[in-house]
């Protein structure tokens, strides 16, 4: 056989690489989460991609409530500016508070989650307490509180978003790891005396990985949305245009120019429905009773 | 036995409470007062039907659960009471075999990951060729062909002997095998039942080998011990348990095993048990097999047999044993 005079390194690299090539076929895209996919995809590069061509999005020019045309695409607004530049800085703003606030959410919630589904008794029911305390705080108004206390800086937008997220992705953690530390891979572990983290790192966590995957996505989506509604009070970060900061200054102008209003507002339904969609499909995929021919 | 077991296990009680706080359910007895001792290089059978307590006594040993009472005694220390560092010590040599094959190996990890775990815990750098040798071993050759494969691209029974691998990787003394060939089909059974008997040869391990299927037992076993609901009822040689079995539920559970023999299993005498276990919960009182016991006696249901040695090593927890034997079943 001519494996047998492969050197491991390069194997190990075949291994990786065959996992990687395998991953596009197994998320079994359809019609509808394939465009899915594809609008998140478009709308990452756009948001990265875009502002780089733009000096100053808050720069005025001469001439306000421009209809959408050549020069503007997207028009502009009532103090002149290009909606698109400030658009495309919208996308990356709004999109950066979702991903970095579903990852403060992700890596609290699964630390947390991981501790009370593996140590069970006293730290699970305290931990498990706590979420339920975060759970029945409605999020919307603790962010309002957090944000009129703290200021409405970037930074204290994501947190605050981050730690009202945690508790769900804590539970899910917690689930996942309560079946998984009877399973007896994890026992064979234990038996051959692998300390409690390479347990929980090594053996849990990669296998717990496929539900936390899907609630990221979600965490995402509703990061954004809280973000965006944030905004549309007036409690953004205005020095930072966001589509929801763009939503609130569009409502006094909604009849005299709709499209300061219906861009920013299509960019959040465009995203949210992708990563909503998209996140449902992962969870046919991920869900191992439906996934057929392993 | 003239050397010192390789395990004790002394009086060992194991209650499962349920419900919370204010649940009125009796807690189950699923393991009560078991006593029994391996020697090294022998095979102990554990036999009786699903919920006795065979699988709790192994993960009492396995220390994946703590027992209510009773101590687990391995290679001459008390698990329980040893500090964190001679446990773990001690523990490599304490290895199980597990029923599910398929769900004994980390789905997200290759062959070679999982077979240098051990070695890597216990700190051994150059675990390349170990690897190799181990799959060897087992009988998977060439193993470069095998170390770079996930599990799920083997068959039960290849994934069995890289569970099998795994246990051996550590110089084991003891490995508990948790009715390991019950997942895998008749033929495979028997190639994991030889390779089991080759590695217990060459490297003088012992077995504690939980099943309930008589005939794995009675082909790899040297001593049986009978189990039933969470007590010991019988325990000695495998061809004193096969050929004269002295307690009444052990010459029911043979009558009720197949025997190859089409001529003899017509006309063999069959012992036809009534009514179900009863709840552990909820033990008889006395002997617990009393109430599907076909030559119970009242005394049987007033006072509990012990454990007695009907010959040296063959002790039997029946206050009629005489009397069952003597009623000569076949």
């Amino acid at each position: 056989m001519s494996m047998q005079d492969t050197p491991p390194l390069k194997s190990r690299f075949a291994v990786l690489y065959g996992n990687l090539l395998r991953y596009p076929a197994r998320l079994r895209l359809d019609p509808v989460s394939g465009a899915a996919l594809f609008t998140l995809v478009a709308m990452l590069l756009f948001a990265f991609i875009t502002p780089l061509f733009f000096e100053n999005v808050n720069a005025m020019g001469h001439e306000s409530f421009a209809p959408p045309g050549p020069q503007h695409p997207m028009g502009t607004d009532d103090l002149g500016r290009d909606v698109f530049a400030r658009f495309a800085y919208g996308a990356r703003s709004s999109l950066s508070v979702g991903i970095l606030a579903a990852f403060t959410s992700s890596i609290i919630g699964i630390s947390l989650g991981a501790v009370a589904g593996f140590s069970q008794g006293v730290v699970d029911i305290v931990l498990m307490r706590i979420s339920e305390l975060f759970q029945v705080i409605p999020r919307f108004f603790l962010a309002l509180l957090v944000i009129a206390i703290f200021g409405s800086h970037l930074i204290f937008i994501i947190l605050t978003i981050g730690l009202l997220g945690w508790p769900e992705v804590a539970r899910i953690t917690r689930a996942e790891f309560l079946t998984l530390r009877e399973r007896e891979y994890v026992m064979a572990a234990h038996a051959v005396g692998q300390s409690t983290r390479s347990i929980i790192f090594g053996e849990i966590l990669p296998n717990a990985m496929p539900p936390l995957i899907v609630a990221m996505t979600m965490q995402v989506s509703s990061a954004i949305l809280l973000e965006a509604g944030l905004s549309f009070l007036g409690l953004g970060d205005p020095s930072n245009p966001s589509w929801g900061l763009m939503l609130n200054e569009a409502q006094q102008f909604l009849t005299r120019a709709w499209w300061m209003a219906v861009f920013p507002g299509l960019g959040i339904l465009l995203t949210v429905a992708a990563l909503n969609i998209f996140g449902d499909h992962l969870t046919d995929v991920l869900n191992p009773r439906l996934r057929g021919g392993r | 036995m003239t050397t010192a077991p390789i395990l004790s296990v002394e009086s060992l009680t194991k209650t499962y409470r349920s419900g919370g706080l204010f649940s009125t359910t009796p807690p189950v007895q699923a393991v009560a007062g078991v006593s029994f001792d391996i020697a090294p290089g022998e095979t102990l059978a554990l036999v009786g039907e699903s919920g006795c307590g065979k699988s709790t006594i192994g993960r009492v040993i396995m220390n994946l659960t703590d027992p209510t009472s009773g101590h687990v005694v391995f290679d001459g220390s008390d698990l329980a009471t040893l500090d964190a560092k001679a446990a773990l010590e001690t523990k490599t040599h304490l290895q199980m075999i597990f029923q599910d094959p398929f769900g004994s190996l980390n789905p997200r990890k290759t062959v070679r990951q999982i077979l240098s775990q051990p070695f890597r815990v216990a700190g051994i750098s150059n675990w390349e060729p170990r690897v190799l040798d181990l799959l060897r071993v087992v009988g998977m050759t060439p193993p470069e062909r095998f170390v770079n494969r996930m599990p799920h691209e083997f068959s039960g029974g290849q994934r069995q002997r890289i569970a099998i691998a795994r246990a051996f990787a550590l110089q084991p003394k003891l490995i508990v095998a948790d009715e390991c060939v019950s997942a895998l089909d008749v033929s495979v059974r028997a190639q994991i039942l030889k390779l089991m008997k080759r590695l217990q040869q060459e490297t003088q391990v012992s077995y504690l080998f939980i099943s309930h299927d008589l005939g794995v037992v009675r082909s790899m076993a040297h001593r049986v011990a009978v189990m039933y609901l969470g007590r010991l009822v019988e325990i000695g040689p495998v061809e004193q348990i096969f050929n004269a079995p002295a307690h009444p539920y052990t010459q029911a559970l043979l009558s009720a095993s197949p025997v190859p023999d089409p001529e003899r299993e017509r006309t063999k005498r069959r012992i036809i048990l009534r009514g179900d276990i009863p709840s552990p919960s909820r033990p008889p009182s006395g002997c617990r097999f009393h109430t599907r016991c076909p030559i119970a006696r009242p005394l049987c249901s007033e006072r509990e047999p012990i454990l007695e040695a009907r010959s040296a090593d063959h002790p039997v927890a029946c206050h009629f044993s005489d009397l069952a034997k003597a009623d000569a079943w076949t």
